[in-house]
């Protein structure tokens, strides 16, 4: 739908987590998604660009 | 033409949603915006009556439609129209129910509300022509009606030019190639530049244009954000679970962590166990607050905004979206990071 800055994560019902990892990997999954999401608010895009995140 | 209008209790000038459940009332002459209707059809066509119901009554009982029709065939009518509904859900589906209920019982029927409008799929085989979003848009809106009613009484059919929206009339007609030959002709067009040749138009959703990126995060003010209906436990502001007609925003600023319990999920398009479990899966206000704490993010805003992404029309999410922009724009946010379920 044309969102400028996309951070592709694991399932729709938990866009910020993954409930199939150990509760301490799971933060550290969704720190890194953040990360991401500030890495890709801090780039010059000119169209829809995913911001892929290193995985864990 | 002898026309009967119909519109809801709001627009008859009975009341707003205290009024919601009146039954089916008629009265003779224009009657609120239908008088801006009737002099716009000059001297041809004449307003004869409005019909009104209220919104509740009209959207939720069965016989609602042919008791109206029933009032609408009493004060002589050729011709029905109704609305404009707008971006109205009750209003919408009154008023196509009643332009198709008038069809079927042998009048000329036009409905006229939003395209996005869910009435749009009750009015068939009744048309229906677009008005703007809001009653912001009564003039232009009632313009449309106007020109449309005017082709209409002289038989004219009306087209997507005029306004017609809902599903198009399908009409047999033979061509001079079977479908095979028009899809190979089509992907040969395709591959040989051609980016617009179609038989099936898709709806076109515009472009949106990348924000400006900011310097440095650990400077910056950052909104979080979410359509993936994380509200307070209990739901105060009434968020629906499918077809948000709303935006809430809830505070966040004495708020360390988004504890079980006190927060749930209200979407209606997937399971919320998991966001339920740990409603940071949802808005991820645990792992902001350590960046802010390291440095990595300037500051966090002391609020969260939140809509159900759930069957939401296109156009009520990009006005989610603009008013949200407004806002943080407002309070100095320089980035919003939202979560999409």
């Amino acid at each position: 739908m044309g969102a400028p800055r996309v951070v592709p994560t694991r399932g729709i019902p938990y866009p910020a987590g993954d409930p199939t990892l150990r509760p301490e990997e799971e933060k550290a999954w969704r720190r890194l998604l953040l990360e991401t999401a500030l890495k890709a608010v801090s780039t010059t895009v000119h169209k829809p660009t995913v911001f892929t995140p290193a995985t864990i | 033409m002898k026309i009967v209008h119909y519109v809801n209790q709001f627009f008859a000038g009975l009341g707003g949603e205290e009024q919601a459940g009146v039954g089916p009332q008629s009265r003779p002459a224009a009657v609120g915006p239908g008088r801006k209707l009737d002099s716009l059809l000059g001297d041809d066509h004449q307003i004869v009556a409005t019909v009104f119901c209220g919104d509740d009554y009209a959207a939720s009982k069965d016989t609602a439609a042919a008791e109206i029709v029933a009032l609408i065939k009493e004060a002589g009518a050729e011709m029905v129209v109704a609305g404009p509904a707008f971006t109205s859900g009750r209003y919408g589906i009154a008023c196509g129910r009643v332009a198709a209920a008038a069809h079927n019982a042998g009048l000329s029927a036009l409905a006229i509300m939003h395209a996005e409008n869910p009435g749009v799929a009750e009015a068939a085989p009744a048309q229906v022509v677009a008005s703007g979003l809001t009653a912001r848009e009564m003039g232009k809106s009632l313009q449309t009606a106007a020109e449309a009613i005017a082709k209409i009484a002289a038989g004219e059919k009306l087209t997507a030019a005029d306004g017609l929206v809902g599903s198009a009339p399908r009409i047999n007609r033979l061509v001079e190639k079977d479908a095979a030959t028009r899809a190979v002709d089509l992907a040969l067009a395709r591959l040989g530049g051609d980016r617009q040749a179609t038989e099936i138009p898709m709806p076109d959703f515009g472009i949106v244009h990348p924000a400006q990126p900011i310097d440095d995060p650990s400077e910056a003010l950052i909104a979080i954000l979410t359509e993936g209906g994380l509200v307070p436990t209990g739901n105060p502001g009434r968020l629906e679970s499918a077809r948000a007609t709303k935006w809430l925003r809830y505070p966040l600023a004495d708020v360390q962590e988004l504890a079980k319990y006190d927060y749930q999920s209200i979407h209606g398009g997937f399971s919320t166990a998991a966001a339920n479990d740990d409603p940071h899966r949802i808005l991820p206000l645990d792992v902001a607050r350590e960046l802010v704490e390291e440095g990595a993010i300037g500051r966090l805003y002391g609020e969260y905004f939140v809509t159900t992404g759930n069957g939401t029309t296109v156009a009520d999410g990009a006005r989610y979206g603009v008013e949200w922009a407004a806002e943080l724009h407002k309070a100095g946010v320089q980035a919003a990071i939202l979560t999409a379920t």
